[in-house]
């Protein structure tokens, strides 16, 4: 007995090489010095394991196993076995990096048609068809983008200012004066005064004709 | 085992076919280590699993491609999935409150009852899960590293230690000596 009590400690157990592991683990190699009680172990245990299919059982397997490869559907292409755990996390950064910058180039790009559309919608120097659009988008957020129709209005209120500057008369209001108002008031007598004249002569005239 | 050897591409070709003869010499190349492998995982009815896992390869033969030695990795592979799936159901059903009628031990399940009573058996459960799988296929199903990988899904490096660790720790058990 050791001084651990019965067992040898795992530290004192040597690092088998893996061709020794490999020998003593398979079925077909001689058992490397060192390693005869895995050897016997491994032996044992196919032993114990062994297990064969008998032969009614093997022949109906077949038999169905052909059928279900018979109505299986045809691969166009086969594909090798699974990938490994590295390969599938090599294909999904590649597929995350690929994606990645194929959204940040469309990012960019509609940013930078948003801009030199906007900047330039912003003016109202589009074309109706195109600035009418745009606009409606730009509005929708707040903005205040000028449509065609907007245009047509300013059209029309810049035609009607010109027509009122053209066919208003110009006209210029008279200075009031003291004079020109004694000489009316003056006028407007003499008128009554003249009415008052002729109908005088006109009772005369009746009285003449009388 | 009944390696198929040079002929591997004719014959896989000939079971993508559907051809009787070439799944039979796929069959007979891995079903005893298989029916083995299931027997040691704890499989009630090896043959039934062996069964059921040459239906899932023949469904799916025509996505394969590859050498014999994939093609071992493949069906150990699906062999370990589908044994695995069994035990959560077994262990599904152990939960569920026992029927009261006696259930009679097949000679077969006895057979195996002792299996797991042998003494590589028993060193084999002082290991852990993982570590049991790695050298249950490297032993019983006479797999390589990288099959054993393929098969598990695992690095062969990971396997590697997973091999070591478990062959120290077994080889501490074995030598241990006996106290009275």
């Amino acid at each position: 007995m050791t001084r651990f009590n019965g067992y040898r400690s795992e530290m004192e157990l040597p690092n088998f090489d893996p061709h020794q592991i490999d020998a003593a683990l398979g079925s077909d190699a001689g058992t490397p010095p060192g390693m005869e009680a895995i050897a016997s172990w491994a032996e044992s245990l196919r032993a114990e394991a062994s297990a064969s299919v008998a032969q009614a059982t093997a022949t109906a397997h077949i038999s169905s196993i052909a059928a279900v490869a018979a109505a299986a559907p045809s691969a166009a292409a086969p594909v090798a076995a699974a990938p490994s755990r590295l390969e599938r996390i090599k294909r999904r950064l590649v597929l995350s990096g690929l994606f990645s910058g194929i959204f940040a180039k469309v990012f960019a790009a509609s940013i930078a048609v948003a801009t030199v559309t906007g900047g330039v919608a912003a003016t109202g120097t589009l074309p109706d068809p195109v600035q009418d659009p745009i606009a409606n988008v730009y509005n929708t957020f707040g903005f205040d983008f000028p449509t065609s129709d907007d245009s047509e209005d300013e059209d029309a209120n810049d035609d009607s200012e010109n027509v009122d500057d053209v066919d208003e008369p110009t006209t210029t209001v008279p200075v009031d004066d003291p004079d020109d108002s004694d000489d009316e008031s003056d006028d407007e007598d003499s008128d009554e005064s003249d009415d008052e004249e002729d109908g005088s002569s006109r009772g005369d005239d009746d009285q003449d004709d009388d | 085992m009944k390696a198929i050897g040079q002929d591997f591409p004719q014959v896989l070709a000939a079971a993508q076919e559907g051809a009787e003869w070439a799944w039979s010499q796929l069959y007979h190349s891995v079903a005893n280590q298989l029916a083995g492998y299931a027997r040691a995982k704890g499989a009630p009815e090896p043959e039934d699993v062996v069964g059921e896992v040459f239906h899932d390869v023949a469904r799916n033969i025509n996505s394969f491609a590859g050498s014999e030695s994939k093609f071992r990795s493949w069906v150990f592979g699906i062999a370990h999935n589908r044994l695995i799936d069994q035990w959560r159901k077994r262990s599904r059903r152990r939960n569920e409150p026992e029927p009261t009628h006696v259930t009679v031990e097949s000679a077969e399940a006895a057979a195996i009852g002792k299996a797991m009573d042998g003494p590589a058996f028993q060193a084999l459960e002082t290991l852990t899960e993982q570590q049991q799988t790695v050298l249950m296929l490297r032993t019983i199903a006479d797999l390589s590293v990288d099959e054993v990988a393929s098969a598990l899904d695992m690095k062969p490096n990971a396997v590697k230690a997973t091999q070591h660790r478990a062959v120290k720790q077994l080889r501490k058990n074995l030598t241990k000596p006996v106290t009275k």
